[in-house]
């Protein structure tokens, strides 16, 4: 059944009546959200691993045509072996990445917030800077990194340094946004309470602008993640990054540590973004995808 | 809205969320963001005064039996022995050595005399104070298949180059052939960045690949391709071969920290001898930094016999390993001028003032 | 009639000029200054930096005059990259939201993996891309298809899905079918959320693209600004990172105003 989300309750132009809420206990919706995607997952792993048996038919392991099949597309049962195998390796680098996009992270928060604020406060401010906090985004982190580590010389400074940049502008951009997206009617009765504008604030914009925050954090949670990355791609010692350049030092055909790299890398942006997801859950549980069906 | 009650749980929750990131940061056991640009004037400047010397060297590569030396060095405690703390960084495919050293992240730098006398061109004041590989070993490799004979051949096809100092013996063949010797704009051929893998030269992206012949070449024969299904371009052969590995630092620091760096040339100089006289010592040294992940035991045991071959080249004594042999830094110089890698010819880029003390220390 | 006459001139496109000039001069006076700094090695002073470190705008100027060639040729390169990577993610992205709308189980099974693709760091895939493409150019828009598709699914399906009850109720009376639906409430409510995607994309289609390239590319600017970041020519690849921001900004900028022209009724836009 098609469900629109609406903002005050649940209609479908296509075909009413209403859907009543789902009388299913808590696990079994659970489940009932988990097993789809659960389901296509195991069957992109079975696909998987079938090409990638089927790339090696008939080749000797050790030849030269056997590596060149496994330095393309390696079995997942090799990558994953070699995810268990290597798992301090791995750990010890997801370690220190998360940990520094994640203090960048916070700081990057702050900062959005905190210019967001200043910007809906002053026309003259947001005019003058706006175009500026769109362009620093679109410099390349990438060619900046070298420079950073000329004047940054530690490498956990610039890593935060980086990360925190990648993540303020999200955070600006849409918590401005937010505070601007304020229900008109909200503002007349803060008006007839004749309250004042830090009133106006905390009462009315910053609850509006707050799905808006959290809607960034979850852009920004990989962005930071990305910017501890890309740091370390420039000359780091330590992290995810730097193991991504090390990895493709393997032989030729061992590719499958390199592959299990990657999954991980992807679990790592996913984990950051599901504890940022789990936060959002708690502080504005009000939106309405949050609301029982 | 959002009550007095709903505020004080969101405000909790951030500052716990502070507090725990700050525990992060604390528990971490990299330093914490108080580290400044002054922090390693300040430590290097508190040593001075006779406690530990702290140095940092900046390898020009991953952790490999390339560097051998430093690593038996500071496993043998040679360093701690001459009062010093040297931290070993390891390079990549972006670090670039003589940035590091110029701006300070690190003391020392290992790079290529090519890479090094393009800097000081540029004006960089930089100098070479230790030369450790005597011989050079960079190769340009392609498949027979590929019909790439000469350096001629390579016009108009996709040739990978390891850039970040290791571009100038490619640049001084394609300027002896006559061809544009510039890596950047792709006008006789498609210049690649190489990095760590040879999987992109065997499956066939690149037509022509760099390769060392203590490292790739291994790689390309350990993969299963024979010696005869390669073409090989030696650039000994090409007369362009310029001297590789050594060790450099800013000129002021030559002066201002000589007696430190001395005593580092030496303690490195006894790594050396001793890498190369026990060569299985040396390749644990190494598997202790290198990721376990990265690279076999193996590879890095093959890897330590070819280096030593370039180490210690046949007329090169024990006592003189890492002293800098004169005339070959000339032709190095000569051909790097002759093929237009610098403007204008080489001056006061090396100096055996640091060896010749280090040497002194030893002889103590 | 005189005020409804002024409430027009606000609303409509014809500011007068004094407040175009409100909106374009601050940040024209913040980069006459930003620059001035610049140039005068003030900022160099404040971080303790050597000019080869951030050479002076003077220098950036000569140095892209030197090699106007190069520059213009991978500028090519690299924006052909950024824009179809970021059309065919978006084209993608917004193809299979409808999808979702339409058939939910395709939903349930496919929306949790599509958002958190969103969260893997895509720059971890560059080097596999690079072993199946190769190193030219389908290698940089295959990895920015992969940026820019996943937001736009998001923000795509949330547009779709976030419908006024009572035009819904409306479109129930009318008896719209799906396609009308869609044509006539989904697709304008949706507006304002795919232009969000959009306007994320261009950042991430264009980084995306010059930090692929950083890897081992066969061109583009990407390469440029690595190559001579390492080559130590720093005038040069800051050349290449100004107009690497220059061309983000105007893809942004076209973006903003596309919006402005298609989606006018914004709530964000009248405050």
């Amino acid at each position: 059944m098609n469900t629109l989300k609406a903002t005050q309750s649940n209609i479908q132009p296509e075909n009413l009546p209403l859907v009543a809420p789902s009388q299913a206990g808590g696990w079994q919706r659970g489940w009932q959200k988990i097993w789809p995607p659960l389901m296509i997952i195991g069957l992109l792993l079975i696909v998987w691993q079938v090409v990638a048996s089927w790339l090696v038919n008939g080749l000797e392991e050790g030849t030269f045509q056997y590596r060149q099949q496994q330095s393309l597309l390696p079995a997942p049962v090799k990558v994953f072996a070699a995810l268990f195998n290597n798992l301090d390796v791995f750990l010890e680098a997801g370690r220190a990445t998360l940990v520094n996009a994640f203090i960048g992270f916070v700081l990057g928060t702050l900062v959005g917030f905190g210019l967001a604020l200043l910007m809906s406060q002053s026309r003259w401010v947001e005019r003058s800077f706006y175009v500026y906090i769109v362009a620093s985004q679109m410099i390349p982190v990438i060619a900046l990194a070298p420079i950073l580590y000329g004047i940054i010389k530690e490498e956990t400074p610039l890593k935060i340094t980086v990360s925190a940049y990648l993540t303020f502008f999200p955070v600006t951009v849409n918590v401005l946004k937010g505070l601007r997206s304020v229900d008109p009617t909200s503002l007349e009765l803060m008006h007839t309470y004749a309250a004042r504008p830090w009133q106006i604030y905390t009462k009315v914009r910053i609850p509006t602008a707050l799905p808006f925050l959290f809607n960034s954090l979850k852009i920004a949670s990989t962005g930071s993640l990305i910017g501890a990355i890309v740091s370390e791609l420039m000359g780091g010692n330590e992290g995810l990054g730097v193991l991504i350049l090390k990895l493709q030092y393997n032989a030729y055909g061992v590719s499958d540590k390199l592959w299990a790299l990657i999954i991980e890398v992807a679990l790592v942006g996913m984990l950051f973004f599901l504890v940022v997801s789990l936060l959002e859950r708690l502080v504005v549980p009000w939106q309405p995808e949050y609301r029982k069906k | 809205m959002i009550t007095g009650r709903k505020y004080r749980a969101v405000a909790l929750a951030i500052l716990t969320m502070l507090v725990a990131v700050l525990l992060a940061a604390c528990g971490d056991s990299t330093t914490a963001p108080a580290a400044t640009t002054g922090a390693v004037k300040a430590t290097t400047a508190a040593a001075a005064s006779g406690s530990t010397t702290k140095l940092k060297l900046q390898l020009k590569w991953l952790h490999q039996a390339q560097f051998a030396g430093y690593y038996v060095a500071a496993d043998k405690g040679y360093y701690k022995d001459m009062g010093l703390d040297v931290e070993i960084l390891p390079g990549g495919p972006d670090v670039v050595p003589s940035q590091k050293v110029l701006t300070g992240a690190a003391d020392i730098g290992v790079d290529w005399v090519g890479s090094l006398l393009a800097n000081r061109d540029k004006g960089q004041p930089l100098v070479d104070v230790a030369q450790f590989y005597q011989s050079s070993g960079m190769l340009l490799i392609a498949k027979k298949s590929s019909g790439i004979k000469s350096v001629a051949d390579l016009k108009g096809r996709k040739v990978g180059v390891w850039t970040g100092g290791n571009e100038f013996e490619f640049r001084a063949v394609l300027d002896k052939y006559k061809l544009d010797n510039s890596i950047d704009n792709n006008k006789d051929m498609t210049v690649i960045k190489q990095g760590f893998e040879m999987d992109s030269f065997l499956n066939g992206q690149l037509d022509a690949a760099s390769a060392m012949t203590y490292n790739e070449y291994q790689v390309v024969l350990e993969a299963g391709i024979k010696p005869e299904d390669l073409n090989v371009i030696n650039y000994n052969t090409e007369g362009v071969a310029m001297l590789e590995d050594h060790l450099f630092v800013t000129e002021d620091n030559a002066k201002a920290k000589k007696e430190a760096l001395s005593k580092f040339l030496a303690a490195s100089q006894k790594g050396w001898q001793d890498a190369l006289k026990d060569q299985a010592f040396a390749v644990d040294a190494v598997m202790k930094r290198a990721d376990k992940a990265t690279t076999s035991r193996e590879h890095q045991v093959r890897m330590m016999a070819e280096v030593a071959k370039l180490v210690q080249p046949d007329g090169v004594s024990t006592e003189k390993i890492g002293v800098i042999d004169e005339a070959k830094f000339k032709t190095t110089a000569d051909i790097a001028l002759r093929f237009n890698v610098i403007t204008k010819p080489a001056q006061g880029a090396y100096t055996n003032d640091l060896m010749n003390a280090a040497l002194a220390m030893v002889k103590k | 009639m005189a005020q409804a006459k002024s409430f027009e001139g606000l609303t409509t496109k014809k500011y007068p000029p004094w407040r175009r000039l409100q909106t374009v001069l601050p940040p024209l006076l913040v980069s006459v200054i930003l620059v001035g700094l610049w140039q005068f090695q003030i900022i160099h002073a404040l971080l303790n930096i050597k000019t080869f470190q951030l050479p002076l705008p003077s220098q950036i100027i000569e140095a892209a005059g030197r090699r106007s060639r190069d520059l213009w040729i991978g500028m090519n390169y690299t924006l052909l990259e950024a824009v179809l990577g970021l059309a065919i993610g978006s084209l993608c992205g917004f193809g299979m939201a409808l999808l979702f709308v339409w058939f939910d189980f395709a939903r349930r099974g496919f929306m949790p993996i599509a958002v958190t693709t969103n969260a893997i760091p895509i720059i971890a895939f560059v080097p596999i891309m690079s072993r199946w493409f190769g190193f030219d150019q389908p290698t940089r828009i295959a990895v920015v298809t992969m940026m820019t598709f996943a937001p736009m699914v998001v923000s795509a399906y949330k547009g779709l899905t976030s419908l006024d009850d009572n035009s819904a109720d409306l479109m129930h009376t009318y008896a719209a079918n799906r396609v009308q639906v869609l044509l006539k409430l989904r697709l304008p409510s949706s507006l304002p959320y795919i232009f969000n995607a959009l306007k994320v994309g261009t950042t991430a289609s264009m980084i995306g693209a010059v930090v692929a390239e950083f890897f081992n590319s066969a061109g583009g600017i990407g390469k440029l600004i690595s190559n001579n970041i390492q080559s130590g020519d720093f005038a040069l690849a800051w050349c290449g990172v100004i107009i690497v921001t220059l061309m983000g900004l105007t893809l942004y900028l076209l973006v903003g105003l596309a919006e402005r022209l298609l989606v006018p009724w914004q709530r964000a836009f009248r405050n």
